[in-house]
């Protein structure tokens, strides 16, 4: 069997091989390429040394998974446009939140564990990753994680830092449900709350300005103040002044109704107050029965000592103060709506006065006396209903002022409370180029090892199949499955087959013995292999002392003069010089006439002579 | 798209010569042996005349089509300029969105600003891509990246072919510098309008005046907060312009304007404004009267405070500054008392705006008017200019402290076709044309039969 030799079964692959590692390795990048997903990140840290401790701003818990709660991914969709294309849903699977924690932070809490104390640590800065598709490609990602941060960084301002809205409560009012003087106390109301929501701005920040919209909520309180200074109490004045209502009975009901109401409500404070006094006296009694009033400065200061006071540690209001506190509240409540009733009682005396310009009539009328005498009243009515018309409608353009200077002071105070740590970068769920270069190392040495393996046992099988044992040469079926393979291929130029027969065989073997017989054969093989040499053959034997050699890349003369020598070297034998050899050789090249491996077999065949090796006599040709 | 179809159409025909002369030479190769192939391709005529014409003319052709393909797609690099882009911030303190860069708004003005033809913004919108030029990662603290510069490339589509594409993202960039600059740079809310102050009561005026100075003083003392010591090219300063403002608005608007009208109770509808303070008057006392009670009660209940039940002692504490001193334990009297003294403010600040109101009323109720209206509605004139003046005073040096700190917020270039990258793929055209005609030169020489 021949030698394992490793590069001998690689040459022979080696094209087929690289070939097909290619192509597989195409194969594997496609389908990657296909299956992969970019992933986009960035990483954001709470500035607020709250979050630390878990708690959002406002000490509520602080929960990062807000982040990709469908209030925020809704927003999202309808800012890009996404609507009917996506699912909230589906968009939100996709949203990863990673916690980076502190090393020393979190080396700090264990050793505090350890001691047996309290300590809080949560992570503050966290990777918000969204992951597309390899269809949707990686701007897709990066644009949509950026509106995702940009949504949330506002709601986050929204909910936990700017907690107050400055809300339009009078959009779309319907002046038909209302009377004038109604409508009037609802935007008086509106200007109210929304001035008292500035003014905690302004607190805050007085000198913020909003680049969209250039005013401060300074500015907007001035402009809401003018508005309620001149334009408001104008209309009020007017309302007044004119009797001006769209229906007087309901009016005066209502504002009755009012007046009833408040003194039910301070039926009910009167009896809290009385309660409450009782409940601080009992309180008293019993703090000083069981000797907690003769409190000393040391038991106040121990009790400081006792808690950390370095950390604010929330409301520490006690009982007595909170009954304190629930008589005062109960008992302004009382007083307001006391003045409360006053004001009703001005309003029903303002609408139901009669300045006798009508005669008195307007007592058992259902409309006011300034309706039913003043000449002027129904221009003075429309004039009115102009002016708040207009009045609204200035209230509602600066009430959109305010929203979006309101909306860019939540981006502001988000993008302060949360700090982008790392822009957003997107890279590949697989790195693509990595695994297409392992998997084509990986095919090579499979295909290598396969081919080794393939080279081996093709080795084994010809061994088996295809070599002849006493010569270790290829057999006749070799020489068949030869021919076969060469059928249909056309030699190339200076092929030249040779064939070599002992013809007495037959006799050595019967004269002589049968193993002289494998002896001359052998003999023979030796002495072609040592003339052919380094020559480009093929040495294959046919059976009954009969060889073929194909010799590539060579020609007719030299195969001749080999040949020569090999009969040279028959007649100057050491071995079986007693033996007399008979034997056959042919020579046969190609030419345009016999171009295939059958054509040339038989002309080597045509072309045999006859020679003797009988070293008692000289050899015969 | 006809010169892509072109260009496609000429790659498609070499491609199928390479194809098919190299399929001819494989399937042909066993008609002879291997030393007339070597023969074969040892004689060919590699400088072939024919070859190299054809060779030539097809390149320039391909470049020609190629040169139109290539114009149809430029990139423009966008820098944030400004401090607070290195935070990942616009210059007004929100987050920075990268994406803004081709949002619609921008497109959309993009698309006015160039009178750009039968093109919608979705349609321009899809031929746009922004991403940024170094991006970082989220491994570890040595990977985080925040991106300042930005590429917008542009790749014509079939809708927007007609365009000229340098012309297309020039108009991007420029439609996104102006968008930044409104929407993200300091900026001074002007009223557009000239109030019309025939119309408006004299007292008004003066609130409306004061309105406006206030504004302008804000303004200027937020941009002071920024930076106090910044110097305008004039030599001012924001504080001095601010000083100038205030010196103006106490001089001549509340003292000169106010009491000229007031001394002289000037007036244009003296029974509807004095109905007005009335009415202001009767629900400010309202008011008055719910603080005074709020008042009262914070003071009943300090009352009600036991004795017992309210022991303070000194705490040694330390204050802002990081020194000692005394301070007293807190309790309940103590919030009330804070409370009871703002319920006193107000009561204190609703009287005077009912004597205020008052005084005007028995001002307007007893003097003449007539004689002083005039030199009123001259001084009026005379404000509104001088405070139109300082709005712009002060815009201006507004305006000059934001190109001084951040250097015009945004700079931008474009980068069209590469002339060295036009030549490379020239280059490696020819090659590969020069390759399959060569071959299909060869492919001929292979006989069809043994």
């Amino acid at each position: 069997m021949k030698n394992f030799q490793i590069l001998r079964y690689l040459k022979k692959l080696l094209p087929i091989i690289i070939v097909f590692c290619i192509v597989a390795t195409y194969g594997v990048y496609f389908k990657l390429s296909r299956s992969n997903t970019y992933i986009a990140s960035e990483v954001i840290h709470y500035n607020d040394e709250q979050a630390e401790k878990g708690l959002a701003p406002t000490g509520e818990k602080l929960d990062v998974n807000e982040i990709k709660s469908s209030a925020v991914m809704s927003k999202v969709v309808d800012k890009m446009g996404l609507t009917g294309v996506y699912s909230v849903d589906s968009l939100i699977s996709r949203i990863d939140i990673t916690p980076i924690e502190d090393a020393d932070k979190v080396t700090q809490k264990d050793a505090m564990l350890e001691e047996g104390e309290e300590y809080i640590y949560e992570p503050s800065t966290f990777i918000v990753s969204f992951a597309s598709t390899s269809g949707e490609g990686p701007d897709f990602a990066r644009t949509v994680l950026d509106e995702i941060l940009d949504v949330y960084f506002e709601q986050f301002s929204q909910k936990y830092v700017n907690v107050a809205p400055a809300n339009n409560t009078i959009d779309n009012i319907d002046k038909n449900d209302y009377d004038y003087i109604e409508m009037m106390e609802l935007i008086d109301t509106s200007i109210d709350n929304t001035l008292s929501i500035l003014y905690q701005r302004i607190e805050q920040n007085n000198y913020y300005r909003s680049t969209e919209t250039g005013v401060s909520f300074a500015e907007l309180a001035d402009e809401f103040n003018y508005l309620r200074q001149v334009n408001v109490s104008a209309l009020f004045s007017k309302i007044y002044k004119y009797q001006i209502t769209k229906n007087k009975p309901v009016l005066v009901s209502d504002y009755t109704t009012r007046i009833d109401n408040n003194n039910i409500s301070n039926e009910k404070d009167r009896s809290l107050i009385e309660d409450i006094v009782t409940v601080i006296d009992a309180y008293v009694t019993k703090m000083r029965e069981s000797g907690n009033t003769n409190i000393t400065y040391e038991y106040i200061l121990d009790n400081l000592h006792e808690r950390n006071v370095q950390d604010y540690v929330g409301d520490q209001t006690v009982t007595y103060d909170e009954l304190i506190y629930s008589w005062r509240d109960c008992s302004e409540s009382e007083e307001h709506a006391i003045i409360d009733s006053a004001y009703c009682q001005y309003i029903l005396d303002t609408f139901t006065n009669c300045t006798g310009n009508c005669g008195g009539a307007c007592t058992s009328s259902e409309l006011t006396c300034a309706e039913l005498s003043n000449e002027q009243y129904a221009a003075e009515r429309a004039e009115v209903e102009r002016e708040i018309d207009e009045l609204l409608n200035e209230l509602t353009a600066l009430y959109d002022i305010t929203m979006k200077t309101n909306d860019e002071y939540n981006k502001y105070l988000g993008a302060s409370y949360i700090s982008v740590l790392s822009s957003a970068s997107v890279r590949e769920s697989v790195n693509v180029t990595l695994y297409t270069a392992i998997a084509f190392f990986f095919l090579i040495v499979v295909c290598c090892g396969g081919a080794i393996v393939l080279g081996r046992a093709g080795d084994i099988i010809n061994y088996i199949f295809y070599t002849d044992h006493l010569t270790e040469l290829s057999n006749r079926a070799y020489l068949d499955k030869y021919l076969k393979a060469k059928d249909k291929k056309l030699l190339d130029d200076g092929v030249v087959y040779c064939m070599v027969d002992i013809t007495n065989l037959a006799h050595i073997n019967n004269e002589c013995s049968r193993d002289t017989g494998d002896d001359v054969i052998r003999m023979f093989k030796n002495y072609l292999k040592e003339n052919f040499g380094k020559s480009k053959t093929e040495y294959i034997y046919n059976g009954n002392g009969s060889f073929v050699m194909l010799t590539e890349e060579s020609d007719y003369i030299t195969v001749e003069d080999i040949m020569r020598l090999f009969r040279l070297r028959i007649d100057e034998r050491e071995e079986h010089k007693d033996v007399v050899i008979e034997y056959r050789i042919g020579i046969a090249e190609t030419f345009k006439e016999n171009k295939t491996a059958r054509k040339l077999l038989s002309e080597a065949i045509k072309n045999k002579k006859n020679y003797i090796s009988d070293l008692n006599h000289k050899s015969v040709l | 798209m006809f010169t892509d179809i072109l260009q496609k159409l000429i790659i498609l025909t070499v491609g199928i010569i390479f194809v098919s002369s190299a399929a001819i030479i494989f399937f042909r190769q066993k008609n002879v042996n291997r030393a007339e192939r070597t023969q074969i391709f040892k004689t060919a005529e590699y400088l072939n005349a024919w070859i190299i014409l054809i060779c030539f003319v097809t390149t320039i052709v391909y470049g020609i089509f190629n040169h139109f393909e290539l114009k149809k797609t430029v990139h423009a690099i966008v820098s944030l300029n400004y401090s607070e882009a290195s935070q990942a911030l616009n210059s007004n303190g929100t987050r920075y969105n990268m994406a803004e860069i081709i949002c619609d708004e921008v497109v959309e003005r993009a698309i006015k600003k160039g009178a750009l033809e039968d093109v919608t913004v979705k349609q321009l919108k899809n031929c746009l891509v922004v991403y940024p030029c170094v991006q970082g990662g989220v491994g570890d603290e040595s990977q985080y990246h925040i991106s300042t510069e930005f590429a917008v490339q542009y790749y014509a589509s079939k809708d927007t072919a007609h365009l000229d594409s340098e012309n297309v993202i020039k108009l991007i960039t420029s439609s996104y510098k102006e968008y930044y600059i409104e929407k993200y740079t300091d900026n001074f809310s002007l009223d557009p309008e000239k109030p019309d102050f025939t119309q408006m009561e004299y007292m008004d005026i003066v609130s409306y005046f004061e309105k406006e100075t206030q504004a302008i003083l804000n303004y200027l003392y937020g941009m002071s907060e920024k930076n106090p010591s910044f110097v305008t090219e004039n030599g001012s300063t924001f504080n001095s312009i601010a000083g100038k403002v205030y010196q103006f608005k106490e001089t001549q608007i509340d003292q000169n304007l106010r009491s000229l009208i007031l001394q002289n109770g000037i007036v244009r509808d003296r029974d509807e404004y004095v109905d007005r303070l009335s009415y202001q008057n009767k629900n400010v006392d309202f008011d008055r009267q719910k603080n005074e009670a709020s008042y009262r009660l914070c003071n009943e209940a300090i009352d009600m405070y036991s004795e017992e039940m309210t022991r303070v002692v000194l705490v040694p504490t330390w204050d802002q500054a990081g020194k000692y001193y005394m301070g007293r334990t807190k309790v309940g009297v103590d919030e009330l008392s804070v409370m009871a003294t703002n319920f006193s403010n107000y009561v204190a600040s609703n009287e005077k705006e009912i004597m205020d109101n008052n005084l005007v009323i028995d001002k307007i109720a007893s003097t003449g008017q007539d004689t002083q209206i005039s030199s009123v509605d001259t001084l009026i004139d005379s404000i509104y200019e001088s405070v139109k003046g300082f709005e712009k005073e002060a815009i201006t040096a507004g305006r000059e402290y934001s190109r001084h700190r951040m250097n015009q917020c945004i700079a931008v270039s474009i980068y069209g076709i590469s002339i060295m990258g036009e030549l490379k793929t020239l280059i490696l055209f020819a090659a590969f044309v020069y390759v399959s005609l060569v071959l299909h030169h060869i492919s001929k020489k292979f006989p069809k039969k043994a």
